[in-house]
């Protein structure tokens, strides 16, 4: 299977994290899973990323947490969105499409003036 | 059988996380985080990933020693992850805050002293500079004190604010001494006017009151979809504490702790997302609140009133009667300017913390506290023969609402100070996790 580079995976990582967390509050390690689940595993999210881009969106007001306690349980930190984390979402969906469809363009171009 | 094996694998990763080296990683990671107050989440929320992981990579097989260095090793540079993370938790005083307020307690200590000198006030003594200076130092070192404590500890213990307020003005009342009709406590060579403390104390009250979850329900929620208890409280207390305050005497801090009430309310249930029990809970604190105003409404020469306790007033009234100097009165509106301005800054301040803020209880308290010093400054402002013509006759009630951290008022000027201290703390922690059990 074809690896994404870091590069690639760099520019992606705020929309994916909201897009997972867009279908319920969820924690760092099913986050993970599940965008390596979701993406067919072309997609693996470092904790190093992970981690500081779940603090710094909480602390930007995009997502909103809880330390939750249970009794014989580990305690265990959900992130949900909040409507500016909707919002972003939404843009970053619309940015996302008007940059698929350029690079698309753009590469689909070169390839068959590559192939001339 | 299948539950025992899970239950099984749950006990060994729970040994493994007490593992040398899972507390060597997360030990790294924390040293590089210098908010101390994020530790405990931090620490909860990887030592959790590390769990999860564990528990899978026991469940592939792997034996507890590989499955250590592997969980720690896919987590990655410690140093790099704690750096990262203690971007996020800058945990820094709020810098414009803190000099508005040294600005303005000093501008304050000046107005007196010049008053003092000019003779202009007959009673304005050396000794009231020399108790403001204790009230305004002391004041500072407990806001100091106070920026250090997570805001997340006062939530509970803020309950008591309430209670305790009523007590301690049916303390005052029954065995303390008075002066100019207001009920004191006497601690010592201290006379605590309990009154001007008050809507500070009430504020705090009420903004735990407005936070505290019912039956595992954020209260503004829980009352305005089906009416339950937690509104209603929150009303009974709002309407019993300001009667207590007008009973008191204490009119003008009546109406600004109704004020302060009635916004941090409307804005609790605007989170909620309510408009209009939002529109009703606001009629019904103006409600509260316009008697306790009225009561002051009649016309009155506000200079004669005004006491000269009010610092602004008083720098201002003595900057027109002073001899010599370039021109008194540009000089006294300079700085009475100067004083308006960083007392608006501290209510924008406030209200950019509670912006900030993820604690609900920060928000409220915040929101209410900015509340109340704007409204006192630009009470003062309004009121003030000095700015809009000597001799005006104001309908304004003026009694307690002397120029927030300017005016000789030591009780106060402590209580503005010690909450200003938590609003600090609530901007410091700003990046923090509530706390729910």
């Amino acid at each position: 299977m074809t690896t994404v580079s870091k590069e690639l995976i760099k520019g992606t990582t705020v929309p994916v994290v909201l897009q997972v967390l867009s279908r319920g509050r969820s924690y760092g390690y099913a986050i993970i899973k599940e965008v390596e689940r979701a993406s067919g595993g072309a997609l693996k999210m470092r904790e190093g990323t992970l981690y500081p881009l779940l603090h710094s969106l909480q602390s930007d007001g995009l997502l909103e947490a809880e330390l939750v306690t249970v009794e014989g349980e580990r305690p265990r930190k959900y992130y949900a969105l909040t409507p500016a984390g909707e919002a972003l979402l939404a843009d970053k969906r619309a940015e996302w499409r008007v940059f698929r469809g350029a690079v698309d363009a753009l590469l689909g171009t070169t390839s068959k003036e590559q192939g001339r | 059988m299948r539950g025992q094996a899970h239950d099984a694998v749950r006990a060994r990763v729970d040994a493994l996380l007490g593992d040398a080296r899972v507390e060597a990683y997360l030990d790294a990671v924390l040293a590089q985080v210098r908010l101390r107050e994020a530790h405990h989440e931090l620490r909860a929320e990887l030592s959790d990933h590390l769990g999860a992981a564990l528990h899978d990579l026991l469940d592939e097989g792997l034996d507890d020693d590989g499955a250590i260095q592997l969980a720690v090793a896919r987590m990655g540079s410690p140093e790099q992850t704690g750096s990262a993370l203690d971007d996020c938790h800058p945990g820094r005083l709020d810098r414009w805050l803190i000099g508005a307020v040294l600005l303005v307690t000093g501008l304050g200590g000046l107005a007196l002293t010049i008053l003092i000198r000019s003779g202009a006030s007959p009673t304005a003594r050396p000794s009231k500079l020399l108790w403001h200076g204790l009230a305004t130092l002391g004041g500072l070192g407990l806001a100091l004190a106070l920026t250090r404590i997570d805001p997340r500890r006062w939530q509970r213990l803020a309950l008591w604010a309430l209670p305790s307020t009523w007590l301690l003005i049916g303390l005052a009342w029954l065995l303390g001494p008075r002066f100019a009709g207001r009920p004191y406590l006497s601690l010592g060579p201290l006379q605590i006017d309990v009154l001007a403390v008050s809507p500070y104390l009430l504020i705090v009250g009420v903004a735990a009151l407005l936070v505290r979850r019912w039956r595992g329900r954020f209260p503004p929620k829980a009352w305005l979809r089906g009416g339950q208890l937690g509104g209603l409280l929150v009303s009974a207390v709002t309407a019993l504490s300001v009667a207590v305050l007008t009973l008191s005497g204490a009119r003008g801090e009546a109406a600004l702790f109704a004020l302060a009430a009635s916004v941090i309310t409307a804005l609790a249930a605007s989170w909620a997302r309510r408009w209009l029990p939002l529109t009703l809970a606001l009629v019904c604190v103006l409600l509260i609140m316009l008697p306790a105003a009225t009561q002051e409404l009649a016309p009155r020469v506000v200079w004669g009133s005004y006491a000269e306790s009010d610092a602004l007033l008083a720098f201002l009234r003595s900057a027109r009667g002073a001899r010599g100097g370039l021109s008194p009165q540009i000089e006294g509106a300079a700085l009475a300017a100067l004083a308006l301005a960083a007392g608006l800054l501290i209510a924008l301040r406030c209200f950019a913390i509670a912006r900030a803020t993820s604690l609900d209880f920060g928000r409220a308290l915040a929101a209410g506290l900015g509340v109340a010093l704007l409204a006192t400054t630009l009470w003062n402002v309004l009121a003030s023969p000095g700015l809009v013509g000597a001799g005006a006759e104001l309908p304004m009630p003026v009694h307690g609402l002397v120029f927030p951290l300017f005016g000789y008022s030591g009780t106060r000027m402590v209580a503005q100070l010690a909450l200003l201290g938590v609003v600090l703390a609530i901007g410091r922690t700003r990046t923090l996790t509530p706390w729910r059990g």
